[in-house]
Parts: structure tokens; C-alpha cells; sequence
């Protein structure tokens, strides 16, 4: 019965005009950068990051956050019109909705995943209501044994859970490290790999890197090839939904909400490792697998529920124990920062009207994307119509002066610019660019606990033994680093398996 | 893909012995804690060991995918934006926001794009406007300004 009075005090936080006003702009915002191909969420938080200095915290956060899940909406519509992402979460939502669009289904398809990103988005707002109060008392007993061991945790979980190579993941997670130790020490105010220079004696800050390698980086990447978009056309009466259709999803609305929420929580593992995950989990207990490849509508519901519900989901860490686990989170995480905040056990209890205005939020942003995606789905296709080639040049300008504005420093849009190319070789070999940024937002947070967890110990390593709660995080964190390798270890053996086989059967 | 990981490893080593040769003076331990070379010499240590093992398994690796380069156009236009993005950097602090803005969407647009004219000019005033009524007049964000003044 709490939770449910601090939600309605939350609510009287989140209906004020400003924050209302917010709302509505960070879910345009985000409903439109999800629909555009070239531009994703991260992109878009970073860029209104110098924005939000000047709003109220409340107002600032509400306002990013409305992106963040915004974007998973809007990335329905290029997915299905187009057959293109608009975020690497939309993959399996391309696979199965644009087949369903060539068969006359792409209505169906929209109305069926804003369903179920709204139930999903929702239902699992609750259970971070629940979730984050419990985890916020328990967490209350954390040290920096504990801090230091969720913050690792959260950089080893990365590169063991999210996509592609781990050791490739780990490896920009330690370059992302190494970056944050740039500047001066946090406890000894010594300079520290700063190499002379004055501009870099506060540290790289993560504004510009966020604006490099997200932004800057994917337009230079799409700048390979200019492509022209032709989105396949809907007609606002093929938006609603049919019983039929809401028969065929219920169950796998469920099913990608649950998938997607747990998947979520953890760190590392974010929404479209969820959303392959579910479409895993859906064609495994769907009535009608046959239909999967050739466009299956269940598939489509089950895998935009859970993209929602893992956005909903990563939120749970990154607000009661301020460890990020995803690259959206991490911005969302300096959002913070930058407004003086820390996240962590004491949110909850020390800033109730962001906490609790913030999940109220959630509530309303949500419906409004509901409207602008049932009825209101075409009009935001039309946007697709617009050649990138048109959209580049402007995306390129906004994050220069982004970059600018966070500091008034062309130092800072230099670095923002070298971080872009950076970030575009990373693209070409294939390098993750999430644990980079989560290198560098829990680096100092890692240090820090670390350096004060072993004044607290004189040095000695069984504080991380001797606490229960630090045991079981250390050992997460070893089976986090040690799994990656057995199954790798077990791939190459089996490789080598199956080329002994091929060479016998040619002797044979 | 192999060559780009041999590169990728051999970044990775140089970085972590740059860290550690850079920071070999500081203190590693003071009276009662931790000290500033104390991260660093550790995470150059995981750099160094993860670098080492990037490197082997590219040698050992028999897998030869290609890179995903650009062709010879895309090439040009990837070089040609970062090249206009270095030159939009370089004028900001003469010509101004307005000014360096304009020139760097018409260049992207007409040279890169090689987009019509007039379309270019609409988009490049379009942009220019919505980054000045936002930044400048909505934030009050003093954006560079150069020896015209604006």
C-alpha cells in the first residue's frame, strides 16, 4: 500500500505542466529517432544531454528517459515499412514485420507490436515499482566491497551477455576504463596521464565520446552508401487491431514481457539480446511455428513487448544501485550526474519526487505512444520518406554544436569528432560500442569503491570474502569472465572435431 | 577481419604500456590507501593480457572473413564528411556558428551528396535556424561567434 501512495505522489510530479510537457517531447522525440534509420536513443539522450542543464531535474529526466523508450516504439514503423532496423533491438521485428507488410499485414503488424510495447511498457512499470523499493531497502547495507563488485559485474556481464565477441566487448570495456583514469585522482588530486595537457586535467568527459561514437560514428558509417527509402504505405483503418489478431498475440505478449523484464534486470544483456531471446522462447511454445521466417504476427508482438519490458527492466539497477547496464542507461546514469544526483539505494527514500515522478512518468509516456502509434502510424511513416542524404548533414551539425554546448570548449567537439572516427572504425571491426561507454561511467565509480574498500581492509583482499552479499557478486564475476571462454574453448574444439571428420570421410 | 584484430590487439598493448610507462612514478600505495598508479598499473595489466590474447587468437585464426570496407565511392564520401566535419571545426572560431554551419551543410549536401541546389540551401537554412532558435535564443548557450559577429 506505500508503493501505491508514493505512485500517486508520483503522479502529482509527473502531470505538472513542465513535466507533462517533457513527457510528451521526450516520447515524440524518441518515437521519431526510433523511426529513422542512421540516428538511435543513444544518439539522441547524449545530444539533448547540454539541453537538459538548464531544466529542473525532475523535468530532465522525464524528458531523456522519454526517449529511451520512445525509441523502441518508433522503431517498429522502419522495421516493418522498410525491412531496415532503426535499432539493432528492431532485428527480429524486421525479420517477421516486413514479410507480414508484403503480404497486406503491415497494419496488423504495427497495431499488434504498439499493443504490446503499451502492455509490456505498463505491466512491467509495477513490477520496477516492487522491484526497486525491495532492492533499494536491501541495498541499503552496501559497502564499497559490494559497489565495487556490482560496478565489475556490470562490465564483465556486458561483454558475457551482450552481442557478439566477448573478448572484444571486454576489450573496449578496459579501453573505456582507461579513459576515465585520465585526469586527476579522485583522492590524491595527482595528475594522472594527462601528458601536459591542461584541457585534459578534468578528465575526458563522456558527453563527447557519447556524441562520437554513437552519432557521429553511424552517420559516417551510412554515409558508405546513400540509400533511398520507399516504405511501404498503411492506411489509418488498417490500424486497429482485430480480436482475431489479439487472440493470435495475447499469450505472446506475455510470454516477450516476462522474457524481456528479467533479461533486462541483468546487466549486460539490454533489449536486443532480450528480443532474440524471446523470439527463441515464442517459436518454441507458439502454436504455429511453421509460421516463423515466413512472417508471424505472435513473433512480432512477443519481440516489441520485449524490447519495452527490457528498457523497463534495465532501469531497476541503474536507479536503486546506480550501476548502468546498458549504453542507454549509462547516458541515462551522467543525466544524472550532471544534475547532481547520484542513483543508488538512497533514491528512493532521498529523492522521491524524481523517483516516483519518474516511474509515474513512464506511465503516462506510454500511453501517449500508444495513441501516436495506433491511429497516428502513417503520418510518422511519412517521415521515412525523407532522403537521409537530407538528415545527415543536420544530425553531423547538431552534435558538433552538442558537443560545443556542453563545455563552450572547441576542445570538447575536437575530441567529440576524433571519438567519431574511432567510433566508425569500431563499426568496421566490429567492436561493440556500449561497454566502451560503460567503461568510462563505471570506471570512476570501480576506483573509487575499490580504493576505499581496501583502506577499509588495510589493504587486504578478504573484505571480498568475508561479506556474503561480496561473495556472491565475486563469484558472478568470475563465472561471468570464465563462461565466455569455456564456450569458446568448446567451439574451436568442436571446429577441430568436425574438420577431423570432413578429412576422414574424403580419405573414406 | 584478421588483420584489423592484429591491429585492434597491437592498439590495445600500446595503450597499456603507455599507461604503465606514464604512470610508473606515481605512488602505488600511500600510508593508508591506495594510490593514484594503483588503477592504473592494474587496468594496464588487463589491457595487456586481453591485447595478448586478441593477438594469438587472431594469428592462430584460420577464418579469413573479409572487412566490411567501403568501395571506392563510399570511400570518397566517408573521407569527404570527415573531412568537412575537420574544416567546420577549424572555421567555427573565424566565421561563426551561422556562417561555418551554412558552408558545411551546402558542402556536405552539394559536394558529398551531390544534391540539387535548391533543396540544399532549404535544408542548410533550416538546420541553421532550428540550431540558433534553440541553442541560442531558447538555452541563451553563447555559441562561437566569429569576427562578423555572429
Amino acid at each position: 500500500m506505500e508503493v501505491f501512495g508514493l505512485l500517486l505522489n508520483g503522479f502529482a510530479v509527473a502531470v505538472e505542466p513542465g513535466n507533462l510537457l517533457a513527457v510528451l517531447v521526450g516520447v515524440l522525440l524518441g518515437q521519431i529517432i526510433g523511426a529513422l534509420p542512421g540516428i538511435g536513443p543513444s544518439l539522441g539522450m547524449a545530444l539533448l544531454l547540454p539541453i537538459s542543464f538548464g531544466l529542473p531535474p525532475v523535468t530532465a529526466i522525464v524528458l531523456l528517459s522519454g526517449i529511451m523508450y520512445g525509441a523502441m516504439y518508433g522503431g517498429t514503423l522502419t522495421s516493418v515499412l522498410i525491412n531496415v532496423p532503426g535499432e539493432s533491438s528492431g532485428i527480429m521485428t524486421t525479420l517477421e514485420g516486413h514479410k507480414l507488410a508484403r503480404q497486406g499485414r503491415a497494419g496488423p503488424a504495427l497495431a499488434m507490436a504498439a499493443i504490446g510495447s503499451f502492455i509490456a511498457g505498463t505491466g512491467t512499470i509495477f513490477l520496477l515499482m516492487f522491484l526497486a523499493l525491495w532492492i533499494s531497502k536491501f541495498a541499503i547495507n552496501f559497502a564499497p566491497p559490494e559497489y565495487f563488485l556490482l560496478a565489475a559485474l556490470g562490465l564483465t556481464a556486458t561483454a558475457s551477455m551482450g552481442e557478439g565477441s566477448a573478448l572484444k566487448a571486454l576489450f573496449m570495456g578496459v579501453i573505456g576504463l582507461m579513459l576515465a583514469l585520465v585526469g586527476t585522482d579522485p583522492m590524491m588530486g595527482t595528475e594522472r596521464l594527462t601528458f601536459g595537457q591542461t584541457n585534459l586535467l578534468d578528465g575526458i568527459d563522456f558527453l563527447p565520446i557519447a556524441i562520437g561514437v554513437f552519432g557521429i560514428a553511424e552517420v559516417l558509417a551510412s554515409l558508405e552508401r546513400f540509400f533511398t527509402l520507399d516504405p511501404i504505405r498503411t492506411r489509418v483503418r488498417d490500424m486497429w487491431p482485430r480480436w482475431k489478431d489479439w487472440i493470435e498475440c495475447r499469450m505472446a505478449i506475455f510470454r516477450g514481457t516476462g522474457v524481456g523484464f528479467v533479461l533486462g534486470v541483468l546487466p549486460g544483456v539490454g533489449p536486443t539480446a532480450s528480443t532474440f531471446i524471446a523470439y527463441a522462447v515464442e517459436k518454441r511454445f507458439t502454436k504455429h511455428p511453421e509460421n516463423f521466417g515466413k512472417g508471424a504476427l505472435d513473433a512480432v508482438a512477443s519481440v516489441e513487448s520485449a524490447n519495452n519490458s527490457a528498457v523497463v527492466g534495465s532501469l531497476v539497477p541503474m536507479l536503486t544501485l546506480g550501476i548502468p547496464g546498458s549504453g542507454l542507461t549509462a547516458v541515462l546514469l551522467a543525466a544524472f550526474v550532471l544534475q547532481g544526483i547520484r542513483p543508488g539505494p538512497l533514491l528512493m527514500t532521498d529523492q522521491p519526487d524524481l523517483a516516483w515522478g519518474l516511474i509515474a512518468s513512464m506511465f503516462v509516456g506510454n500511453l501517449m505512444l500508444l495513441i501516436m502509434n495506433l491511429p497516428l502510424a502513417p503520418f510518422f511513416a511519412m517521415l521515412l520518406r525523407v532522403p537521409y542524404v537530407y538528415l545527415a548533414p543536420g544530425i553531423l551539425l547538431l552534435s558538433v554544436v552538442g558537443a560545443y554546448a556542453s563545455s563552450l570548449r572547441l576542445f570538447t567537439v575536437g575530441m567529440a569528432l576524433f571519438f567519431g572516427v574511432v567510433g566508425y572504425l569500431m563499426i568496421k571491426a566490429r567492436l561493440p560500442r556500449a561497454p566502451l561507454i560503460l567503461g568510462i561511467v563505471l570506471g570512476p565509480i570501480m576506483e573509487q569503491a575499490l580504493r576505499q574498500s581496501l583502506m577499509m581492509s588495510h589493504g587486504s583482499l578478504s573484505i571480498f570474502f568475508n561479506r556474503p552479499i561480496a561473495l556472491v557478486l565475486l563469484i558472478l564475476v568470475v563465472l561471468s569472465l570464465v563462461l565466455p571462454m569455456i564456450g569458446a574453448v568448446r567451439r574451436a574444439a568442436a571446429k577441430v572435431q568436425s574438420e577431423a571428420d570432413e578429412v576422414d570421410s574424403a580419405a573414406t | 577481419m584478421k588483420k584489423i584484430d592484429i591491429v585492434a590487439a597491437l592498439v590495445l598493448l600500446g595503450l597499456s604500456a603507455l599507461i604503465a610507462i606514464d604512470t610508473w612514478g606515481l605512488p602505488y600505495w600511500s600510508t593508508f590507501a591506495p594510490g593514484p598508479a594503483f588503477a592504473s598499473l592494474w587496468v594496464a595489466l588487463a589491457g595487456g593480457i586481453i591485447g595478448a590474447v586478441l593477438l594469438f587468437q587472431a594469428l592462430v585464426s584460420k577464418d579469413d572473413e573479409e572487412a566490411d570496407w567501403p568501395d571506392k565511392e563510399g570511400a570518397r564520401q566517408v573521407l569527404l564528411g570527415i573531412a568537412a566535419l575537420w574544416l567546420l571545426l577549424a572555421l567555427l572560431p573565424y566565421l561563426g556558428t551561422i556562417i561555418s554551419g551554412m558552408l558545411f551543410m551546402l558542402l556536405f549536401l552539394l559536394v558529398v551528396g551531390r544534391r540539387p541546389w535548391v533543396p540544399s540551401l532549404f535544408t542548410a537554412v533550416l538546420t541553421v535556424g532550428l540550431i540558433e532558435v534553440v541553442f541560442v535564443h531558447w538555452l541563451n548557450i553563447h555559441l562561437p561567434k566569429g569576427v562578423f559577429g555572429f
